[in-house]
């Protein structure tokens, strides 16, 4: 068989580490041979593809961020007041995340911190750089497996040369932005490669907009997007458009963004989803849970949605819906930690109360990682105080503690129960060091101020 | 609100007069620009019900009586308003008597206004009626037909007559006999409302509640009845009132009656709505600007507050019963106190139902009054029952330290309630489940409940075996700990805190156990001084992680193991082969990106 058909076959059924080691062969033969280069970058480009729209790493606050156009937004026109809830439903606000933003339902990236990151104990919204870790390589093995070195040498590499190839402008590009991660290098291709298209091309002008965006020079990135837009109609433009306002702190205008695409393209779930996050972060759940129900009638096995409209209504005082939406994910084969407990917390709020207790059960059984394992001890002590048992509450808001020695929220409710006890000292102190974790928690000052007065 | 905020009180004793023997109920004193000048004047209604004296109206200007002028009758409520346009612009004041609206300007009689009466009932007028001057009175029978119809219906000539001996009478029926039996239409309140602008200086219509329950509105500069409207659709007696708004625009009216009713009147409307139903009588009723709430004094020493549309907000109870209420609008603070005179002598000053101030005053207060007089913008009159008066000037740099209480106000729709959504079909579809098998749903929950208690305690068994866990309950004592910096030097702090409120903590020591390989620590151990009850003791210590340093191998793994990344931290007690407290703290990994 043709060398070269069998690896263009591995490549198709994905098995490009195979495909990469038969390219490999082929150019040790043919160091000239364009489509077996090509090719391999392909392959290569393949194995660490990950798709950036969703990968990528909201911008939260930045004190330095010039980009920034209102220093001091008016009330819902900004993403970043984490002020308490302006919603038509003030009763019903939703507890909110580390970083102060609205709590969804479903972790993605911009809706907590990057795991395992010092910034995770500090429990602060530091800013991140736009680069992400993903985009930093590591001497990995990776690497190393490459026995002569990396497989193209830009150090000495004509970039203008291939430039005016489109068949091998563009993989090079991809795996200049997603293999190297050579920003500088990618970008300058870009520059090159749109300026030989007469700037013709749509497809130029996102990549250029993307570097522009890793690089943090949003105007221009958003400047390249207007323009690949009036070229082409492509959702992923309306998509990259929005995280640029996003990232500008301008969500109404992201939001318009979107309503523009979706006239164009009328009820695509991409853009409905993006919308309902948007309007999730300005803290309006209704709109939000509209725009996700239209997502979820075009889309019914989407994941998020179901989640976030479970949330929605879990916060809305309507558990036994909110345990249906919830028991639709565990259908779809969903099963974890979070979800289980999830599920009991709805059981317990909507008096299905025996099955709380066996929820929770698997929600400990899957809970490895302690921090999980704390919200579930700290929802079973809710659990304990349901059923009256104050002192299985204060055991079970001890063992999330010694999980997360963090959970302000478990400490100010330990606080409580024992003021309830008569430990009034105790109770001070835990609500003091539950004021040094989370300074704004309302509860805490409120109660505090309630120990001061008495 | 401390004491010591009122050491100094926010309050300059301008004049105080306890001979000045006045006798003024509530809403009986203004201040106004009676001449014309800019100075306001004040302007009270003197009232004397003893035999052989008359009702005055008396000006101060500052501390003097600037006119006083004897009333024809007992006045019942005294109202300031502009009524044309000419330069120099002076209101007129207006005093309600009997049915007459005697106007003054310029402190001089300018014009008066009497109420159309109101025609008696036909059984009555029939009786004046059959009375023959020529032939020969049967008082007997006049009076005994005039006893069939209602008292309270009848005009005040008959009821007169049925009061008077028998003697009398037949003299009295005969010296009304020429006149058209009528009913008197009494004033009992007044107020004004503005025509068609806000402006101060803009023109007001005079607004005249009767003993019949009728409110009229008359034009300012006809005096012609603009508006006449029943107070309610049943019988109501007005006898407090206020108005908001503009005529040409839009107004509410709202009217305290003595049946404890409070009715609003709206534009368009020819009969009121009784919104508001007090258990004790209406003592006074404002309305207050900024919120635009309703404040309502009663006679059960309660003050309430309602919304413009009757729903109830919130309710205080005073010590002493109240007298009369004031607003005290300070617009320099964008701020509304309500003034709260009560009996004893005590003025209390609420923001809300916040009390920020109070005023004592030496007996209790009949009538109190707020605003401009002279040249100095916040002046409080207050008259006493016992007849004295007293001003009262706020000092400019009062701010009741409005600014610091607004933040801890409680929400204004305190009494609302929660806006729950309704219960699903589903639930009541889950509920079923529960209807069908209680005992059985109850069995699970409480077994599981069982295993719960069991797990809990195995779970807390396992911490106590390694001694995890922050806090030590038995010993009290609570260790937490604070990483700072992003690698791969950190600072640690830890802090030890005594919770036992009688005994300190003594001869303890805090040791750091870490991989050697991967940390290095400034001290290993520290000796901890003696700790006083529910004080903490805070110990710093810095962490450099060598392994983010020194790239050993390439081929060794860079990225630590999350489980060697950590601090163990054990408070050792002296003389104590076990720790008290042993605690593991999870270290960040080093940030790459830096």
């Amino acid at each position: 068989m043709d060398k070269f058909y069998e690896a263009l076959s591995l490549f198709r059924r994905r098995k490009y580490d195979l495909c990469i080691d038969k390219c490999t062969e082929i150019l040790d033969k043919q160091p000239l041979d364009q489509a077996a280069w090509c090719l391999k970058m392909r392959a290569m480009t393949q194995r660490v593809y990950v798709d950036d729209i969703e990968t990528e790493d909201a911008f939260e606050s930045d004190f330095f961020d010039t980009n920034i156009v209102a220093t001091a937004p008016r009330p819902g026109t900004s993403l970043k007041i984490n002020t308490a809830s302006t919603s038509e439903n003030p009763f019903s606000a939703r507890p909110r995340a580390l970083t102060g933003r609205p709590l969804t339902g479903v972790v993605r990236p911009g809706t907590q911190k990057r795991p395992g990151s010092s910034l995770e104990a500090l429990g602060t919204a530091r800013p991140f750089t736009s680069q992400s870790s993903r985009t930093i390589r590591l001497g990995t093995a990776a690497m190393l497996s490459q026995k002569d070195g990396p497989f193209i040498q830009f150090s000495n590499f004509n970039i203008n040369k291939y430039a005016g190839k489109p068949c091998l402008s563009k993989p090079l590009f991809e795996y200049l932005f997603y293999h190297e991660g050579d920003m500088r290098n990618a970008m300058e291709l870009a520059i090159q490669a749109n300026q030989h298209c007469e700037s013709k091309d749509w497809w130029w002008k996102v990549q250029l907009a993307k570097c522009y965006d890793t690089l943090n020079l949003i105007r221009k990135a958003e400047e390249q997007l207007h323009s690949a837009v009036k070229l082409q109609h492509h959702v992923e433009i309306f998509i990259r458009l929005n995280r640029i306002y996003s990232k500008l702190d301008q969500p109404l205008s992201a939001l318009n963004i979107c309503k523009a695409g979706l006239e164009i393209f009328p009820n695509d779930v991409t853009l409905l989803i993006e919308m309902a996050r948007l309007y999730e972060n300005l803290d309006n759940s209704s709109m939000s849970v509209k725009f996700y129900r239209s997502a979820v009638i075009e889309d019914a096995i989407n994941t998020e949605s179901i989640a976030c409209i479970g949330m929605y209504h879990f916060y809305n005082n309507q558990p036994e819906l909110a345990l249906r939406y919830y028991r639709r994910v565990l259908a779809m084969g969903a099963h974890s930690a979070e979800l289980y407990n999830n599920l009991g917390l709805c059981c317990l709020f909507s008096q299905q109360l025996d099955l709380t207790l066996s929820c929770f059960q698997r929600a400990l059984d899957l809970a490895s990682d302690p921090l999980i394992k704390a919200e579930v001890w700290y929802n079973l002590s809710h659990t304990a105080i349901a059923a009256g048992d104050l002192e299985l509450a204060v055991l079970c808001l001890n063992i999330s503690l010694s999980a997360d020695t963090n959970h302000a929220s478990a400490l100010n409710n330990l606080a409580v129960l024992h003021h309830k006890m008569g430990r009034t000292n105790l109770a001070r102190s835990y609500f003091l060091s539950a004021k040094t974790l989370e300074n704004d928690m309302i509860e805490v000052n409120a109660n505090l101020e309630y120990l001061q007065n008495k | 609100m401390s004491k010591s905020d009122l050491k100094i009180s926010r309050w300059l004793d301008a004049h105080f007069d306890r001979s000045a023997n006045l006798n003024t109920l509530p809403r009986n004193a203004i201040l106004s620009n009676v001449a014309g000048d800019g100075e306001n004047r004040l302007i009270i209604v003197d009232l004397k019900l003893e035999r052989d004296t008359r009702c005055r109206l008396k000006v101060y200007k500052g501390t003097l009586v600037a006119a006083d002028t004897v009333l024809p009758d007992v006045p019942s409520s005294i109202i300031s308003f502009y009524h044309d346009r000419l330069n120099p612009r002076t209101p007129v004041v207006g005093v309600g008597c009997v049915n007459d609206l005697l106007m003054f300007k310029n402190n001089k009689p300018f014009f008066k206004y009497s109420l159309p009466g109101l025609p008696v009932l036909p059984a009555e007028y029939d009786t004046w009626k059959s009375i023959d001057k020529n032939a020969g009175i049967d008082v007997r029978a006049v009076v005994e037909r005039l006893k069939g119809i209602s008292f309270h219906s009848l005009s005040s000539r008959s009821q007169q007559l049925l009061n008077l001996p028998p003697s009398k009478q037949e003299e009295f029926i005969l010296s009304y006999l020429n006149n058209e039996p009528m009913r008197i239409n009494l004033i009992t309140c007044m107020t004004t409302l503005k025509k068609s602008s806000q402006d101060t200086y803009s023109i007001a219509c005079p607004i005249i509640g009767t003993e019949a329950g009728i409110i009229y509105v008359l034009d300012p500069q006809n005096f012609s009845i603009l508006l006449q409207a029943n107070v309610c659709n049943i019988k109501n007696t007005p006898y407090i009132i206020t108005a908001t708004g503009l005529y040409d625009v839009d107004y509410k009216i709202l009217v305290a009656t003595r049946e404890n009713q409070v009715c609003l009147l709206k534009r368009g409307w020819v009969e009121g709505k009784g919104i508001i139903q007090t258990t004790g009588t209406i003592v006074e009723i404002l309305v207050v600007p900024g919120d635009n709430l309703i404040v309502i004094a009663t006679t059960d020493k309660m003050l309430h507050s309602y919304t413009k549309k009757g729903q109830k907000l919130w309710s205080i109870e005073m010590t002493f019963p109240i007298t009369c209420l004031c607003v005290v609008a300070l617009k320099h603070l964008n701020a509304y106190l309500i003034a709260v005179g009560l009996k004893g002598g005590l003025i209390q000053l609420y923001q809300g139902r916040r009390p920020v101030d109070y005023i004592t005053v030496p007996d209790t207060p009949s009538c109190i009054t707020f605003g401009q007089m002279g040249q100095e913008e916040h002046v409080m009159v207050i008259i006493t029952f016992g007849g004295a008066i007293i001003f009262k000037i706020l000092k400019r740099t009062a701010d009741f330290n409005l600014s610091h209480q607004d933040t801890s106000m409680p929400l204004l729709n305190y009494n609302k309630s929660l806006p729950l959504p309704k219960r699903s079909k589903l639930f009541l579809e889950q509920s079923m489940r529960e209807r069908e098998d209680p005992a059985a749903m109850h069995r699970n929950f409480q077994q599981d409940l069982i295993r719960l208690r069991l797990l809990t305690a195995k779970e807390i068994a396992q911490n106590l075996n390694y001694q995890t866990g922050n806090t030590n309950e038995r010993k009290q004592i609570k260790l937490s700990a604070q990483v700072m910096g992003l690698g791969p030097k950190f600072t640690v702090i830890l802090s030890l805190e005594n919770m036992n409120s009688d005994t300190p903590i003594t001869e303890m020591s805090v040791v750091f156990h870490v991989k050697r390989e991967i940390y290095h620590l400034s001290s290993y151990i520290f000796k901890i001084p003696m700790i006083p009850p529910t004080l903490s003791y805070k110990i710093k210590t810095s962490v450099h992680e060598l392994t983010s340093n020194e790239i050993i191998e390439p081929t060794k793994v860079v990225l630590l193991d999350a489980k060697q990344r950590v601090l163990r931290v054990f408070v050792m007690k002296k003389d104590l082969n076990i720790p008290v407290l042993a605690a593991t703290i999870n270290m960040p990994s080093t940030e790459l990106a830096f």
